[in-house]
């Protein structure tokens, strides 16, 4: 496996919620789903490098909406997981599962 | 609410080009939506600090490039680790926005050529043109023919 070939944990994140928003991905709903499913600050900015990153590696791609008034006359960058992306996030998926099994101390909720 | 116009400037001076607009775009969405000016500016701070340890991070030798030609002075590449590299891009980058619109560092834009075009075309506009560099300097067979005998 070639360095930074898997997913780190902020991308993942990032990956996942792209997916669920679906057409709508764009850096501001993105934001607001990971500050509310993680609790806490999220910088947009570092939303755009972990897309940058994910788009890089075949994971997301992305295009321009049209500007509108409300975002100071700029465009949305509407992103989207491509096939490779899900594949990406499926196998992640499993791993980690496979990972999270036996592990008695992650179990039953107590600390 | 009004975005600070200083902030936006840092924004579109110091972040790659079509992550910065976007950028933008979402502050003021957010802004508009009720977050405070001081949100605003960590946002805008947090994206200059992040676009700068990405791009160094992506590059260290065009780290060690830029603090050849802006600095005058060559940092060995393992100088260039870490917070080291950071510092040079950072300080650097400080010294391109007094220099202009010079962000060669960025990716190729087709439409506008080359990022090192662009970083040429603001550093030293005379020694910009068609022809490649190489050329310019009379290296080549083309350049060596010319010369009067």
């Amino acid at each position: 496996m070639r360095r930074r070939d898997y997913l780190g944990s902020f991308e993942l994140m990032v990956l996942v919620t792209v997916m669920r928003l679906g057409d709508e991905a764009y850096g501001v709903p993105i934001c607001t789903e990971l500050e509310a499913e993680t609790g806490h600050d999220i910088a947009v900015a570092s939303v755009y490098a972990a897309l940058q990153r994910l788009e890089d590696k075949g994971l997301v791609a992305s295009r321009f909406g049209d500007p509108t008034p409300e975002r100071g006359g700029r465009a949305k960058k509407f992103f989207k997981a491509t096939g490779k992306g899900m594949r990406e996030a499926r196998n992640t998926h499993r791993a980690l599962t496979r990972l999270w099994r036996n592990i008695p101390q992650l179990e039953g909720g107590t600390t | 609410m009004t975005p600070p116009i200083l902030a936006n400037w840092l924004l579109k001076r110091l972040v790659s080009s079509s992550d910065a607009d976007a950028v933008a775009g979402d502050l003021h969405e957010q802004l508009a939506n009720g977050r405070s000016r001081l949100w605003y500016w960590r946002q805008v701070v947090t994206a200059v600090v992040v676009h700068s340890t990405h791009d160094v991070g992506h590059s260290k030798l065009m780290a060690e490039r830029r603090s050849r030609r802006l600095c005058g002075r060559s940092f060995p590449p393992p100088l260039l680790n870490g917070a080291a590299a950071r510092r040079v891009h950072v300080v650097v980058d400080a010294r391109m926005v007094w220099i202009g619109d010079c962000r060669y560092h960025r990716r190729p834009d087709p439409t506008t050529g080359g990022s090192r075009d662009r970083y040429r075309r603001a550093v030293r506009p005379d020694a910009v043109g068609d022809a490649p560099r190489r050329r310019q300097r009379g290296s080549t067979s083309a350049g060596i023919m010319r010369r009067p005998r």
